[in-house]
Protein backbone atom coordinates (compact mmCIF):
# COMPACT_ATOMS: atom_id res chain seq x y z
CA UNK A 1 0.00 0.00 0.00
CA UNK A 2 2.83 2.11 1.26
CA UNK A 3 4.64 1.71 -2.12
CA UNK A 4 1.61 1.80 -3.95
CA UNK A 5 1.26 5.47 -2.67
CA UNK A 6 4.64 6.59 -3.11
CA UNK A 7 4.48 5.02 -6.73
CA UNK A 8 1.43 6.90 -7.16
CA UNK A 9 2.89 10.35 -5.89
CA UNK A 10 6.13 9.87 -7.92
CA UNK A 11 3.99 9.35 -11.02
CA UNK A 12 2.12 12.48 -10.36
CA UNK A 13 5.45 14.51 -10.12
CA UNK A 14 7.05 13.04 -13.55
CA UNK A 15 4.09 13.92 -15.09
CA UNK A 16 4.14 17.41 -13.63
CA UNK A 17 7.97 17.67 -14.75
CA UNK A 18 6.69 16.14 -18.28
CA UNK A 19 3.93 18.52 -18.67
CA UNK A 20 6.35 21.58 -17.84
CA UNK A 21 8.51 20.62 -20.12
CA UNK A 22 5.67 20.30 -22.67
CA UNK A 23 4.40 23.65 -21.89
CA UNK A 24 7.69 25.43 -21.93
CA UNK A 25 8.45 27.52 -25.01
CA UNK A 26 11.97 27.52 -25.79
CA UNK A 27 13.30 30.31 -27.63
CA UNK A 28 15.30 29.76 -30.32
CA UNK A 29 18.74 31.40 -30.16
CA UNK A 30 20.33 31.71 -33.66
CA UNK A 31 23.92 30.34 -34.17
CA UNK A 32 26.21 33.10 -34.80
CA UNK A 33 29.54 33.45 -36.76
CA UNK A 34 31.94 36.15 -36.30
CA UNK A 35 33.87 37.03 -39.43
CA UNK A 36 36.62 39.37 -40.84
CA UNK A 37 35.22 41.85 -43.55
CA UNK A 38 36.60 41.49 -46.41
CA UNK A 39 37.57 43.78 -50.35
CA UNK A 40 35.90 42.18 -53.45
CA UNK A 41 38.62 40.10 -54.67
CA UNK A 42 40.35 39.81 -51.03
CA UNK A 43 41.39 36.19 -49.67
CA UNK A 44 39.91 36.58 -46.22
CA UNK A 45 42.63 33.74 -44.89
CA UNK A 46 45.08 36.09 -45.97
CA UNK A 47 43.19 39.27 -44.62
CA UNK A 48 42.76 37.50 -41.40
CA UNK A 49 46.61 36.05 -41.25
CA UNK A 50 48.47 38.62 -41.81
CA UNK A 51 46.19 41.43 -39.13
CA UNK A 52 46.60 40.60 -35.45
CA UNK A 53 44.48 43.44 -34.86
CA UNK A 54 41.76 41.84 -36.97
CA UNK A 55 42.31 38.74 -34.92
CA UNK A 56 41.95 40.51 -31.79
CA UNK A 57 38.53 42.58 -33.06
CA UNK A 58 36.97 38.51 -34.28
CA UNK A 59 37.98 37.50 -30.83
CA UNK A 60 36.45 40.20 -28.00
CA UNK A 61 32.88 40.31 -30.38
CA UNK A 62 32.73 36.64 -29.78
CA UNK A 63 33.55 37.11 -26.34
CA UNK A 64 30.40 39.13 -26.48
CA UNK A 65 28.24 36.91 -27.53
CA UNK A 66 29.49 33.78 -25.72
CA UNK A 67 28.86 36.56 -22.17
CA UNK A 68 25.42 36.39 -23.73
CA UNK A 69 25.18 32.85 -23.28
CA UNK A 70 25.80 31.89 -26.83
CA UNK A 71 27.62 29.29 -28.36
CA UNK A 72 29.10 31.04 -31.59
CA UNK A 73 30.96 29.33 -34.46
CA UNK A 74 34.35 29.64 -34.32
CA UNK A 75 35.37 31.55 -37.70
CA UNK A 76 39.17 29.91 -37.73
CA UNK A 77 37.70 25.81 -37.16
CA UNK A 78 35.34 26.32 -39.81
CA UNK A 79 38.00 27.83 -41.99
CA UNK A 80 40.36 25.41 -41.10
CA UNK A 81 37.84 22.22 -41.24
CA UNK A 82 36.81 23.76 -44.66
CA UNK A 83 40.60 23.92 -45.90
CA UNK A 84 41.45 20.37 -44.52
CA UNK A 85 38.26 18.72 -46.44
CA UNK A 86 39.15 20.47 -49.57
CA UNK A 87 36.02 21.82 -49.89
CA UNK A 88 36.96 25.50 -50.71
CA UNK A 89 36.73 26.29 -54.22
CA UNK A 90 40.01 27.68 -55.71
CA UNK A 91 39.79 30.83 -57.41
CA UNK A 92 36.86 32.02 -56.31
CA UNK A 93 37.79 34.20 -53.90
CA UNK A 94 35.06 36.75 -53.11
CA UNK A 95 32.36 33.36 -52.50
CA UNK A 96 34.97 31.68 -49.81
CA UNK A 97 33.07 34.21 -47.67
CA UNK A 98 29.68 32.60 -48.52
CA UNK A 99 31.09 28.77 -48.55
CA UNK A 100 32.35 29.37 -44.74
CA UNK A 101 29.00 30.49 -43.42
CA UNK A 102 27.18 27.58 -45.77
CA UNK A 103 29.60 25.25 -44.17
CA UNK A 104 29.30 26.57 -40.39
CA UNK A 105 25.89 26.72 -40.67
CA UNK A 106 25.11 30.02 -38.51
CA UNK A 107 21.89 32.21 -39.52
CA UNK A 108 23.53 34.99 -38.22
CA UNK A 109 27.28 36.30 -39.27
CA UNK A 110 28.59 39.14 -37.81
CA UNK A 111 31.89 41.45 -40.02
CA UNK A 112 34.34 43.20 -37.87
CA UNK A 113 36.38 45.76 -39.68
CA UNK A 114 39.49 47.41 -37.74
CA UNK A 115 41.41 50.78 -38.73
CA UNK A 116 44.38 51.50 -36.90
CA UNK A 117 44.44 55.74 -36.43
CA UNK A 118 48.09 56.19 -35.31
CA UNK A 119 48.91 59.53 -35.07
CA UNK A 120 52.00 61.96 -33.27
CA UNK A 121 49.13 62.67 -30.25
CA UNK A 122 48.84 59.07 -29.41
CA UNK A 123 47.10 56.18 -31.42
CA UNK A 124 43.41 54.94 -31.62
CA UNK A 125 41.28 52.29 -33.42
CA UNK A 126 38.10 52.77 -35.19
CA UNK A 127 35.87 49.34 -35.16
CA UNK A 128 32.57 48.43 -37.35
CA UNK A 129 30.31 46.02 -36.68
CA UNK A 130 28.07 44.94 -38.88
CA UNK A 131 25.31 41.88 -38.59
CA UNK A 132 23.85 40.07 -41.29
CA UNK A 133 21.07 36.99 -41.32
CA UNK A 134 23.00 34.64 -42.98
CA UNK A 135 19.40 33.72 -45.25
CA UNK A 136 18.42 36.61 -46.82
CA UNK A 137 21.39 38.79 -46.06
CA UNK A 138 19.05 41.62 -44.73
CA UNK A 139 21.22 43.77 -42.07
CA UNK A 140 20.58 43.28 -38.14
CA UNK A 141 22.77 45.67 -37.01
CA UNK A 142 25.45 48.16 -37.36
CA UNK A 143 27.94 50.23 -34.94
CA UNK A 144 30.66 52.30 -35.39
CA UNK A 145 32.88 52.86 -32.54
CA UNK A 146 36.35 54.57 -31.68
CA UNK A 147 38.45 54.46 -28.79
CA UNK A 148 40.43 57.51 -27.33
CA UNK A 149 43.50 58.56 -28.07
CA UNK A 150 46.31 56.89 -26.05
CA UNK A 151 50.26 56.69 -26.45
CA UNK A 152 50.51 52.81 -27.03
CA UNK A 153 50.90 50.45 -29.74
CA UNK A 154 48.71 47.72 -28.20
CA UNK A 155 45.98 47.82 -30.53
CA UNK A 156 44.09 45.11 -28.92
CA UNK A 157 43.13 47.47 -25.70
CA UNK A 158 42.57 50.24 -28.29
CA UNK A 159 40.26 47.98 -29.76
CA UNK A 160 38.47 46.72 -26.38
CA UNK A 161 38.50 50.54 -25.49
CA UNK A 162 36.59 51.18 -28.81
CA UNK A 163 33.63 48.77 -27.65
CA UNK A 164 33.26 49.75 -24.21
CA UNK A 165 35.33 53.55 -23.72
CA UNK A 166 33.63 56.82 -22.97
CA UNK A 167 34.59 58.80 -25.70
CA UNK A 168 34.01 62.45 -25.74
CA UNK A 169 31.92 62.22 -22.95
CA UNK A 170 29.59 59.39 -24.58
CA UNK A 171 29.47 56.42 -22.80
CA UNK A 172 29.76 54.40 -25.98
CA UNK A 173 29.15 50.56 -24.89
CA UNK A 174 28.98 49.73 -28.58
CA UNK A 175 29.02 45.77 -28.19
CA UNK A 176 26.13 46.45 -25.51
CA UNK A 177 23.99 48.58 -27.97
CA UNK A 178 24.73 46.34 -30.98
CA UNK A 179 23.61 43.47 -29.68
CA UNK A 180 20.48 45.50 -27.87
CA UNK A 181 19.64 46.71 -31.84
CA UNK A 182 19.59 42.84 -32.51
CA UNK A 183 17.47 41.94 -30.46
CA UNK A 184 15.25 44.81 -31.16
CA UNK A 185 15.11 43.19 -34.61
CA UNK A 186 14.83 39.73 -33.46
CA UNK A 187 11.70 40.88 -31.47
CA UNK A 188 10.30 42.11 -34.77
CA UNK A 189 10.87 38.66 -36.24
CA UNK A 190 8.60 36.61 -33.41
CA UNK A 191 5.97 39.50 -34.36
CA UNK A 192 6.09 39.68 -38.01
CA UNK A 193 7.72 36.68 -38.67
CA UNK A 194 11.01 35.98 -40.56
CA UNK A 195 11.65 36.43 -44.58
CA UNK A 196 11.98 34.18 -47.37
CA UNK A 197 11.79 34.55 -51.21
CA UNK A 198 10.22 32.62 -53.21
CA UNK A 199 11.22 31.91 -57.20
CA UNK A 200 8.35 30.34 -59.41
CA UNK A 201 9.63 28.97 -63.15
CA UNK A 202 9.70 26.54 -65.83
CA UNK A 203 11.17 24.07 -67.75
CA UNK A 204 12.30 24.80 -71.09
CA UNK A 205 9.34 22.08 -72.30
CA UNK A 206 6.83 23.17 -70.17
CA UNK A 207 3.23 23.32 -71.77
CA UNK A 208 2.55 26.04 -69.01
CA UNK A 209 3.19 29.41 -68.12
CA UNK A 210 2.22 31.85 -66.00
CA UNK A 211 -1.17 33.13 -68.15
CA UNK A 212 -2.64 29.69 -68.32
CA UNK A 213 -5.72 29.12 -66.60
CA UNK A 214 -6.37 26.85 -63.86
CA UNK A 215 -8.63 25.06 -61.81
CA UNK A 216 -12.55 25.71 -61.45
CA UNK A 217 -12.38 29.23 -61.61
CA UNK A 218 -10.28 29.74 -64.73
CA UNK A 219 -7.69 31.98 -63.05
CA UNK A 220 -4.47 32.32 -64.42
CA UNK A 221 -1.86 30.55 -62.74
CA UNK A 222 0.14 34.18 -61.38
CA UNK A 223 -3.21 35.23 -59.80
CA UNK A 224 -3.54 31.57 -58.24
CA UNK A 225 -0.38 31.17 -56.89
CA UNK A 226 -0.45 35.19 -55.63
CA UNK A 227 -3.76 34.36 -54.12
CA UNK A 228 -2.14 31.16 -52.24
CA UNK A 229 0.52 33.25 -50.72
CA UNK A 230 -2.04 36.12 -49.40
CA UNK A 231 -3.72 33.24 -47.45
CA UNK A 232 -0.37 31.54 -46.48
CA UNK A 233 2.24 33.77 -45.81
CA UNK A 234 2.68 34.73 -41.81
CA UNK A 235 0.22 38.21 -41.50
CA UNK A 236 -0.66 38.29 -45.23
CA UNK A 237 2.80 39.93 -45.96
CA UNK A 238 4.31 39.20 -49.18
CA UNK A 239 5.86 41.50 -51.78
CA UNK A 240 6.26 40.20 -55.54
CA UNK A 241 9.49 41.57 -56.80
CA UNK A 242 8.72 40.59 -60.25
CA UNK A 243 6.70 38.74 -62.77
CA UNK A 244 5.61 37.94 -66.96
CA UNK A 245 4.42 35.09 -68.45
CA UNK A 246 7.63 32.91 -67.88
CA UNK A 247 8.56 33.48 -63.83
CA UNK A 248 7.27 35.09 -60.66
CA UNK A 249 9.57 36.02 -57.78
CA UNK A 250 8.08 36.57 -54.46
CA UNK A 251 11.00 38.91 -53.12
CA UNK A 252 9.74 38.90 -49.25
CA UNK A 253 7.16 36.47 -47.68
CA UNK A 254 7.27 36.44 -44.15
CA UNK A 255 6.62 33.20 -42.39
CA UNK A 256 5.97 32.47 -38.46
CA UNK A 257 8.94 31.03 -36.31
CA UNK A 258 6.65 28.60 -34.95
CA UNK A 259 3.70 26.61 -36.05
CA UNK A 260 0.21 26.58 -33.79
CA UNK A 261 1.55 23.78 -31.87
CA UNK A 262 4.70 25.74 -31.03
CA UNK A 263 6.99 23.81 -32.83
CA UNK A 264 9.60 25.62 -35.39
CA UNK A 265 8.56 26.42 -38.62
CA UNK A 266 11.38 26.29 -41.28
CA UNK A 267 11.72 26.99 -44.79
CA UNK A 268 11.38 23.49 -45.94
CA UNK A 269 8.33 23.25 -44.24
CA UNK A 270 6.52 26.02 -45.96
CA UNK A 271 8.30 25.02 -49.30
CA UNK A 272 6.63 21.53 -48.94
CA UNK A 273 3.21 23.08 -48.28
CA UNK A 274 3.82 25.26 -51.12
CA UNK A 275 4.89 22.38 -53.44
CA UNK A 276 2.01 20.11 -52.53
CA UNK A 277 -0.48 22.81 -53.14
CA UNK A 278 1.16 23.46 -56.72
CA UNK A 279 1.11 19.69 -57.43
CA UNK A 280 -2.30 19.98 -56.59
CA UNK A 281 -3.45 22.42 -59.16
CA UNK A 282 -4.83 21.37 -62.59
CA UNK A 283 -5.77 22.90 -65.93
CA UNK A 284 -9.22 24.86 -66.44
CA UNK A 285 -11.32 22.38 -67.96
CA UNK A 286 -9.24 19.06 -67.44
CA UNK A 287 -9.66 18.12 -64.09
CA UNK A 288 -7.35 15.24 -64.51
CA UNK A 289 -4.77 16.88 -65.72
CA UNK A 290 -2.37 17.95 -62.88
CA UNK A 291 0.36 20.43 -63.30
CA UNK A 292 3.83 18.70 -62.35
CA UNK A 293 5.74 21.03 -59.92
CA UNK A 294 9.38 20.58 -58.36
CA UNK A 295 10.73 22.16 -55.46
CA UNK A 296 14.43 23.08 -54.11
CA UNK A 297 15.25 24.97 -51.14
CA UNK A 298 18.96 26.69 -50.48
CA UNK A 299 18.91 28.64 -47.12
CA UNK A 300 15.84 30.84 -46.76
CA UNK A 301 14.95 30.84 -50.93
CA UNK A 302 12.46 28.67 -52.49
CA UNK A 303 12.20 27.49 -56.17
CA UNK A 304 9.63 25.77 -57.55
CA UNK A 305 9.91 24.92 -61.22
CA UNK A 306 6.70 23.39 -63.04
CA UNK A 307 7.02 21.07 -65.83
CA UNK B 1 -2.69 50.25 -14.21
CA UNK B 2 -0.18 49.13 -11.74
CA UNK B 3 1.39 52.14 -11.84
CA UNK B 4 -1.31 54.36 -11.69
CA UNK B 5 -2.99 53.02 -8.98
CA UNK B 6 0.85 53.35 -7.37
CA UNK B 7 0.90 57.26 -7.53
CA UNK B 8 -2.79 57.10 -7.01
CA UNK B 9 -1.90 58.08 -3.25
CA UNK B 10 1.31 60.17 -3.91
CA UNK B 11 2.22 63.63 -5.03
CA UNK B 12 -0.07 64.11 -8.52
CA UNK B 13 2.78 65.30 -9.96
CA UNK B 14 3.50 63.04 -13.24
CA UNK B 15 6.16 60.75 -13.55
CA UNK B 16 8.95 62.57 -15.13
CA UNK B 17 12.33 61.21 -17.61
CA UNK B 18 14.42 63.18 -15.16
CA UNK B 19 16.97 60.88 -15.31
CA UNK B 20 20.85 62.00 -16.09
CA UNK B 21 23.83 58.94 -16.36
CA UNK B 22 27.05 59.64 -15.01
CA UNK B 23 29.14 57.04 -15.24
CA UNK B 24 29.68 52.85 -15.51
CA UNK B 25 31.47 52.23 -12.47
CA UNK B 26 31.75 48.17 -13.30
CA UNK B 27 30.55 46.07 -16.41
CA UNK B 28 26.61 46.20 -15.81
CA UNK B 29 26.71 48.50 -13.63
CA UNK B 30 25.33 52.23 -14.37
CA UNK B 31 25.60 54.95 -12.36
CA UNK B 32 22.44 58.01 -12.63
CA UNK B 33 21.10 60.73 -11.20
CA UNK B 34 17.33 60.87 -10.79
CA UNK B 35 14.81 63.26 -9.56
CA UNK B 36 11.49 62.19 -8.01
CA UNK B 37 8.64 64.30 -6.26
CA UNK B 38 6.02 64.00 -3.57
CA UNK B 39 4.30 65.10 -0.33
CA UNK B 40 6.92 64.36 1.76
CA UNK B 41 10.48 63.59 1.75
CA UNK B 42 10.39 60.16 1.77
CA UNK B 43 7.69 60.04 -0.91
CA UNK B 44 9.98 62.07 -3.37
CA UNK B 45 12.90 60.23 -2.22
CA UNK B 46 11.27 56.56 -3.38
CA UNK B 47 9.71 58.73 -6.88
CA UNK B 48 13.40 59.14 -7.71
CA UNK B 49 13.78 55.23 -7.57
CA UNK B 50 10.83 54.79 -9.89
CA UNK B 51 12.02 57.49 -12.15
CA UNK B 52 15.17 55.79 -12.94
CA UNK B 53 13.48 52.32 -13.26
CA UNK B 54 10.80 53.68 -15.29
CA UNK B 55 13.00 55.40 -17.58
CA UNK B 56 15.16 52.39 -17.78
CA UNK B 57 12.28 50.15 -18.71
CA UNK B 58 10.50 52.66 -20.97
CA UNK B 59 12.74 55.29 -22.42
CA UNK B 60 16.13 54.14 -22.46
CA UNK B 61 19.38 56.38 -21.89
CA UNK B 62 20.53 57.93 -24.87
CA UNK B 63 24.17 58.64 -23.58
CA UNK B 64 24.62 55.52 -22.84
CA UNK B 65 25.23 52.91 -25.51
CA UNK B 66 24.41 49.85 -22.97
CA UNK B 67 21.04 51.48 -21.87
CA UNK B 68 20.21 54.08 -25.72
CA UNK B 69 17.33 52.27 -26.36
CA UNK B 70 14.68 50.99 -23.97
CA UNK B 71 14.82 47.64 -22.20
CA UNK B 72 10.79 46.96 -22.20
CA UNK B 73 9.79 48.03 -25.96
CA UNK B 74 5.57 48.15 -24.98
CA UNK B 75 4.79 49.71 -22.07
CA UNK B 76 0.98 48.95 -22.59
CA UNK B 77 1.64 45.26 -23.58
CA UNK B 78 2.96 44.80 -20.40
CA UNK B 79 1.04 46.92 -18.52
CA UNK B 80 -2.04 44.41 -20.12
CA UNK B 81 -0.04 41.03 -20.19
CA UNK B 82 1.69 41.27 -16.51
CA UNK B 83 -0.59 43.43 -14.69
CA UNK B 84 1.18 42.39 -11.68
CA UNK B 85 4.84 43.10 -12.29
CA UNK B 86 5.13 46.50 -12.06
CA UNK B 87 3.14 46.87 -9.18
CA UNK B 88 4.85 44.09 -6.73
CA UNK B 89 8.03 46.07 -8.55
CA UNK B 90 7.46 49.05 -7.11
CA UNK B 91 5.22 48.36 -4.52
CA UNK B 92 7.10 45.77 -2.69
CA UNK B 93 10.45 47.82 -3.50
CA UNK B 94 11.88 44.71 -5.60
CA UNK B 95 13.46 46.86 -7.54
CA UNK B 96 15.88 47.43 -4.02
CA UNK B 97 18.06 44.28 -5.29
CA UNK B 98 19.56 46.02 -8.22
CA UNK B 99 20.84 49.26 -6.48
CA UNK B 100 24.24 48.71 -5.58
CA UNK B 101 25.02 51.60 -4.18
CA UNK B 102 22.83 54.82 -3.50
CA UNK B 103 24.09 58.80 -2.56
CA UNK B 104 22.40 60.60 0.03
CA UNK B 105 18.94 62.83 -1.37
CA UNK B 106 19.11 66.15 -1.87
CA UNK B 107 15.79 68.56 -2.19
CA UNK B 108 16.16 70.76 -5.05
CA UNK B 109 13.21 73.12 -4.20
CA UNK B 110 11.13 75.00 -1.70
CA UNK B 111 7.98 72.79 -1.17
CA UNK B 112 4.95 74.44 -3.50
CA UNK B 113 1.95 73.54 -4.67
CA UNK B 114 2.69 72.58 -8.32
CA UNK B 115 5.92 69.86 -7.83
CA UNK B 116 5.62 68.50 -3.39
CA UNK B 117 8.97 68.62 -2.43
CA UNK B 118 11.32 67.81 -5.51
CA UNK B 119 14.93 65.57 -4.68
CA UNK B 120 17.57 64.38 -6.51
CA UNK B 121 19.30 61.19 -5.65
CA UNK B 122 22.27 59.34 -6.94
CA UNK B 123 22.24 55.63 -8.01
CA UNK B 124 24.06 52.66 -9.45
CA UNK B 125 22.09 50.04 -10.80
CA UNK B 126 22.86 46.47 -12.08
CA UNK B 127 21.07 46.59 -15.18
CA UNK B 128 22.80 43.17 -16.52
CA UNK B 129 21.06 41.94 -13.57
CA UNK B 130 17.85 43.90 -14.01
CA UNK B 131 18.22 42.59 -17.39
CA UNK B 132 18.09 38.45 -16.26
CA UNK B 133 15.33 38.99 -13.79
CA UNK B 134 12.86 40.60 -16.51
CA UNK B 135 14.31 37.88 -19.09
CA UNK B 136 13.34 35.24 -16.04
CA UNK B 137 10.20 37.27 -15.47
CA UNK B 138 9.49 36.72 -18.76
CA UNK B 139 9.01 40.69 -19.22
CA UNK B 140 11.35 40.29 -22.21
CA UNK B 141 13.07 37.73 -24.52
CA UNK B 142 16.18 36.23 -24.10
CA UNK B 143 18.58 37.08 -26.77
CA UNK B 144 17.33 35.50 -29.64
CA UNK B 145 14.44 34.60 -31.63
Amino acid sequence: MKYTILTFFAMLAFGNIITAQEGKVNSVQPDIIVIPYTKEGQDIRTVLESDINLRIALAKVKEAFDNRGFTTIDFVATLKALSADGGMTQGTKTSIKRQIIERSKADIYVEVEVFPMPSGFGNSVRIILTAYDAYTGNSLSNKTGTSAKRYTDDYGTLIELAMTEAYYNQEVNMLEDFLNVMQTKFDDIVKNGRSIKVFFSFTENSDIDMHTLIGPKRMALEDVLEEWMADNSFKNYYQIGGQDETFMNFEEVKIPLKDESKRNYTTTRFASSLNTFCNGLYLAGKPQSFISAKRDVRGSVIYITFN
Amino acid sequence: MGISLFFSCKSKYPLTAEVSYLRTDAPGVVVVESFGYGNTKEEAEEDCFHTAFQTIFFKGLPKYGGLRLPMIEDQKAIEKEHPHFLRSFYDKREYMQFVTMQGKPVQVNKRNKVEGIKMKKSMAINYVALKKYLEREEIIRKFGY
